[in-house]
């Protein structure tokens, strides 16, 4: 089993706190690539512990565009560019939410999936049932779609449905997972993302810390279709 | 070393032997590369995982203008987008003040073809480029391919142009640079070094430091006033870097203050809270207390008193 670790880091302070667990994912086969983003304060800290704790990780340093989904999708793209094979990906960035209260409680509720005790029960999830695509944490597992007025109660309603119909997707479930860290098959990244070139897609969102609070945004309905991914090929979220 | 140098030579056909040529490791220089194609020797070389982790050493790229000009004319950004956008993010790619620096290069044949796609349609497409790659800014540098002179450019300091070939020092490197450094190196911070020398790259770097040992035993005084120059140079880029870096936090935290001001926002925080946990009779909202005590999640003095403890974590 191989794994890929895709993590977008843009907080200047508090890293440490993914860092630390990450480190759990070097007892397996695993390719890093982190995105440390440009350009946010002198970041020889951050890029020393990283020389230092993972000396074969894949370093990039995109621009601050799309919050973390766009980091996300520049550091898949890299992933494909350089053809790195992997079974299973974490999609991880160093969640902060700063303007809720109770951010770090959501963080680290979502962090479970890096937890060392979480690992095996997952990797036996994925093998056990080819049909789960997905594994997040299940508290935050949602859905928005209200299949009645075939709208979706986010402000991002209008742009969601435009995505969908641009990129042609078909779907019978809107589950996805708030905050946008999971476990996924590799393989519905690749094929997706192959068809769909990540910096088409990163380079249509907005630039900057936008939130979802009064409009809606193309960040926030790219992080749901992240994990619609598994609908799109039949297959199934699961939470933990 | 006193000043960045970027060493620029060809891009060869088997892209090994530019493995060997940038053994760089130790030496703080930049390793430029002249790009005139891209086919699937520069996708073997730039987009190989070793090359992303390859310890610090920092590169650039100098594109030959018709690279540009076929995009135009063809209307393929896209394309320029998919294969520059890997080698852009790369942390080794070079940045002034945290700025990636892009070199273009033109020909005097090609300066016609520059009239007719004119520098600033050339920039205009970079423009696009860096944009849609989501940069908020970029540094260009058109040169002139026969006479190294410079065409363009908005790096923000000086910065000299050296063409091996062109110079009377031709293959004595240290000669010109001791010359440089007694004579002219007044305001410069970066120096771009062109070559098609069969010498390494690294023995080029080591005349180099040479010239600036033997200056330091020859005129201590000067050599210590240009090394205190770059050292203030350094740290005023890493103030650059760090003062955008707390403008863009304050932006941030005006935009997530700005929500908390904004009616519709709270009026959805206030409604949520009233429809899910208000209108709920009191008799139910009580015994969800007893369920927090009995899940462990509230501590029972806390039901009868308000001075202790209330919740476990």
């Amino acid at each position: 089993m191989s794994l890929l670790v895709i993590a977008h880091i843009y907080y200047p302070s508090d890293w440490e706190y993914l860092f630390e667990r990450l480190v759990n994912l070097k007892e397996y086969s695993c390719t890093f690539i982190f995105n440390v983003v440009n350009p946010l304060y002198d970041k020889k800290e951050v890029l020393q512990y990283i020389h230092e704790n993972f000396p074969h990780a894949i370093l990039i340093e995109a621009p601050n565009h799309g919050r973390d989904i766009g980091g996300k999708l520049a550091a898949i793209d890299v992933s494909l560019k350089l053809k790195i094979n992997s079974d299973f990906t974490l999609i991880i960035h160093d969640k902060q939410s700063p303007h809720t209260p109770t951010g770090f409680r959501w963080r680290n509720e979502l962090f479970r999936v890096i937890e060392k005790k979480e690992l095996p029960r997952i990797f036996s999830k994925f093998e056990k049932s080819k049909k789960t695509a997905i594994i997040g944490s299940g508290k935050f597992l949602m859905n928005e779609y209200d299949f009645s007025s075939q709208r979706f109660d986010s402000f991002s309603d209008e742009i969601l449905r435009e995505l969908i119909k641009e990129t042609d997707l078909r779907l019978t479930d809107y589950s996805f997972i708030a905050g946008n860290i999971f476990w996924i098959r590799s393989e519905l990244l690749r094929d997706f993302f192959s068809k769909h070139s990540p910096l088409k897609i990163r380079s249509k969102l907005e630039h900057g810390n936008v939130l979802d609070f009064n409009k809606g945004t193309y960040i926030h309905s790219w992080e749901r279709i992240f994990s619609w991914l598994a609908n799109i090929y039949g297959l199934k979220i699961v939470g933990i | 070393m006193i000043f960045d140098f970027i060493f620029f030579s060809e891009f060869p056909i088997d892209s090994s032997l530019f493995n060997e040529k940038e053994q760089n490791a130790g030496n703080d220089y930049v390793v430029g590369y002249f790009i005139n194609n891209i086919d699937n020797t520069w996708s073997d070389f730039f987009c190989q995982p070793s090359f992303f982790n390859k310890g610090n050493g920092r590169f650039c790229l100098a594109l030959e203008s018709s690279i540009l000009v076929e995009n135009i004319q063809g209307k393929l950004t896209d394309n320029l987008v998919e294969v520059l956008g890997p080698i852009f993010f790369n942390h080794r790619y070079f940045t002034l003040n945290g700025i990636p620096l892009i070199n273009v290069l033109v020909s005097i044949q090609e300066e016609k073809e520059i009239c007719l796609v004119e520098p600033d349609r050339l920039l205009d497409l970079l423009n696009l480029i860096f944009h849609q790659l989501g940069y908020e800014a970029f540094y260009y540098c058109l040169i002139n391919k026969s006479n190294m002179q410079m065409i363009k450019t908005n790096i923000p300091f000086d910065f000299i142009i050296y063409k091996q070939e062109l110079s009377s020092y031709n293959e004595n490197p240290k000669e010109w640079y001791l010359d440089f450094l007694e004579n002219k190196s007044t305001t410069q911070r970066l120096i771009f070094f062109f070559t098609t020398s069969s010498m390494p790259i690294n023995s080029i770097f080591s005349e180099l430091r040479n010239a600036e040992v033997e200056l330091k035993k020859k005129n201590p005084r000067l050599f210590a006033m240009l090394e205190e120059k770059a050292i203030f140079a350094k740290q005023l880029e890493h103030y650059e870097i760090n003062l955008r870096g707390l403008k863009k936090e304050i932006e941030s935290k005006e935009e997530y203050i700005a929500n908390f001001h904004m009616k519709s926002a709270m009026k959805k925080m206030v409604d949520f809270y009233h429809y899910e946990y208000e209108i709920l009779p009191t008799w139910y909202k009580r015994l969800g207390h007893i369920i927090k005590v009995i899940t462990g999640k509230r501590t029972f003095r806390s039901l009868f008193s308000d001075k202790v403890k209330k919740y476990k974590n």
